[in-house]
């Protein structure tokens, strides 16, 4: 017997090698995608909550936290997402709703455009169009690294860990515990692929030639569509309603972006009444 | 099927859920990593040994990308109870088991506590002090004190400079060594200190099976090497003299092989194994 609020972890021994997963709960599959550059643990705390109703599924993208980078960069918005039909040929589940936090919203988009059979419902969080010129340099500021042979690097990702923990944590032993998941996050996305290539890099460069627009009116499955108050991604909001054919958004109260962890109970509320 | 990393796993126990790396085919065999590291660090020794065995490198609870070990100190003897779990929840049956270091401790004490757990033992790098007071001296000072990035990730200047620049092998990059080195969370040492309250004078003479003393002449330990064999029942003895780039976290897979191999033994199924001297 699993006690409540249990989360287990596993493999998925995928074409492209193994792919982590955090589960709990009963009910219809829910796969959660996180944002770049983090990884399956960033639903941990967040599986229980939704375990009454509904069986959640984390997943690591390919070259994220333990999943291992495929032997060939992926290029493509559309190769992560063949990835989660992976994750769901693994575990046997033929299909599932699906959430994508932040750049993900795009890889889970995408997975409702090209594999309509596979995507019960959809909901993206902070969906935004990156396509844009000007838009993937301000992605590679914000999320580069280079290594240096003083460590300064490492500073440098602990402190961006330590400053998004602090957006939404303020007790001080989990802003601990948060930063150094989200240093360890960042370390191991920013490790370099059989290929040389890191798994943050390649997601950046496949997030930046991403012709949302296009993708979008090809969304077959109800979609809910979620922007902080405060949020700037916020501008494509509107738009994303007016695209996707069977479209619902919500704005909760943020001072930034949404993330769950901004107001647990009412995304896990949200999400139940959506789903199930 | 990509498998550069082998296939992976986790595994429940009652203290939770242990990772692992599996490949290969044939008798099982058991790999345990240094405290700090991961199976990570088998990344060359594991296709390898899957050549001729079913290898599953299993991480120490509280490492690698194992569940956090309960709250308080753990001994040695709590690793190894929960090593025993995972080898049944694996359906292991009398696997050979190596271990590294700590690693090595975990698996003299899993065959100490369960003689018929455990096939064919080496033991690499086992870390033994001549003298006890001075292990115990050791629980005091700074070296196996856990350390922190601190609220500003200081620390992880420092763990780079000290441990994290050079990539050991199997590791992707240097920056991977330093994921191991926190990935346990606060209590970055706990193993370490299991390590120094275990007592191997204790422990080692209830080891009934046969037992490969390994260690490389670079290793500060393998000066006592001798004397670890001489408490094993059964034992043989290899110091190692090649150079090697890391003498504390060098694996030697051959030698591994060559003990644990079945079609190595002698006609009455017992090892070629010279008596330590001094053990009746």
């Amino acid at each position: 017997m699993r006690a409540a609020g249990y989360v287990e972890r596993g493999f998925v021994h995928g074409p492209d090698g193994n792919i982590e997963y955090m589960e709990g709960g009963s009910g219809p599959a829910l796969v959660l995608l996180h944002s770049a550059p983090s990884s399956c643990a960033l639903f941990e705390e967040a599986i229980p909550l939704l375990a009454d109703g509904l069986h959640a599924i984390a997943m690591s993208q390919p070259g994220f936290g333990e999943s291992d980078p495929p032997p060939v960069a992926y290029q493509t918005v559309n190769d992560y997402a063949r990835a989660v039909t992976h994750l769901l040929d693994g575990l046997g589940i033929e299909r599932a709703s699906v959430l994508g936090a932040h750049t993900s919203a795009l890889t889970a988009l995408e997975l409702a455009a090209a594999w309509p059979d596979r995507v019960e419902r959809l909901v993206i969080e902070e969906c935004f169009n990156w396509s844009r010129p000007g838009r993937l340099e301000a992605l590679e500021r914000r999320h580069g690294f280079q290594e240096r042979a003083d460590g300064s690097h490492l500073l440098a990702m602990w402190a961006r860990a330590h400053e998004r923990t602090l957006r939404n944590s303020s007790e001080p032993s989990e802003v601990a515990r948060l930063t150094r998941r989200g240093f360890l996050d960042t370390v191991r996305a920013e490790r370099p692929g059989p290929d040389g290539i890191s798994g943050q890099n390649a997601s950046t460069q496949a997030l930046a030639r991403y012709p949302l627009w296009e993708r979008a009116p090809l969304v077959e499955a109800p979609t809910l569509v979620v922007h902080g108050s405060s949020s700037q991604l916020g501008r494509a909001h509107e738009r994303l309603l007016a695209t996707i054919p069977d479209a619902r958004g919500i704005r909760p109260p943020t001072t930034h972006q949404f993330t769950w962890r901004v107001a647990p109970e009412l995304w896990a509320a949200e999400l139940r009444a959506f789903l199930t | 099927m990509h498998n550069r990393e082998g296939r992976r796993g986790f595994v429940a126990t009652s203290a939770g859920q242990l990772h692992y790396r599996t490949a290969g085919a044939g008798p099982p065999l058991v790999l345990l990593h240094n405290a700090w590291l991961s199976s990570r660090m088998f990344g060359a020794a594991l296709p390898r040994l899957a050549g001729e065995f079913e290898v599953f490198a299993i991480e120490t609870l509280g490492q690698g990308q194992s569940d956090p070990a309960p709250a308080g100190e753990v001994e040695i003897a709590t690793y190894a109870a929960v090593l025993r779990e995972a080898m049944a929840g694996l359906g292991l049956e009398r696997p050979a088991v190596a271990g590294q270091a700590t690693g090595a401790a975990i698996a003299a004490e899993a065959a100490a506590q369960e003689p018929a757990a455990v096939e064919r033992l080496v033991l690499t790098g086992l870390p033994f002090w001549r003298n006890p007071a001075t292990r115990l001296a050791q629980l005091a000072g700074e070296t196996f004190a856990d350390w922190e990035p601190g609220p500003d990730g200081e620390g992880l200047r420092r763990a780079w400079q000290q441990h994290g620049r050079e990539a050991l092998p199997g590791y992707p990059g240097a920056a991977a060594v330093l994921v191991d080195y926190l990935s346990p969370g606060p209590r970055t040492s706990l193993a370490l200190r299991a390590l120094l309250r275990w007592d191997p004078r204790e422990r080692l003479p209830l080891v009934a099976a046969p037992t490969l003393v390994l260690s490389h002449a670079g290793n500060i330990f393998s000066r006592n090497a001798s004397l670890v064999a001489e408490l094993l029942p059964r034992s043989e003895l290899r110091i190692m003299t090649d150079p090697v780039p890391h003498p504390h976290q060098a694996i030697f897979p051959e030698e591994i092989a060559e003990f644990c191999r079945p079609g190595a033994r002698s006609a009455d199924g017992q090892p070629p194994l010279r008596r330590a001297p001094g053990v009746s």
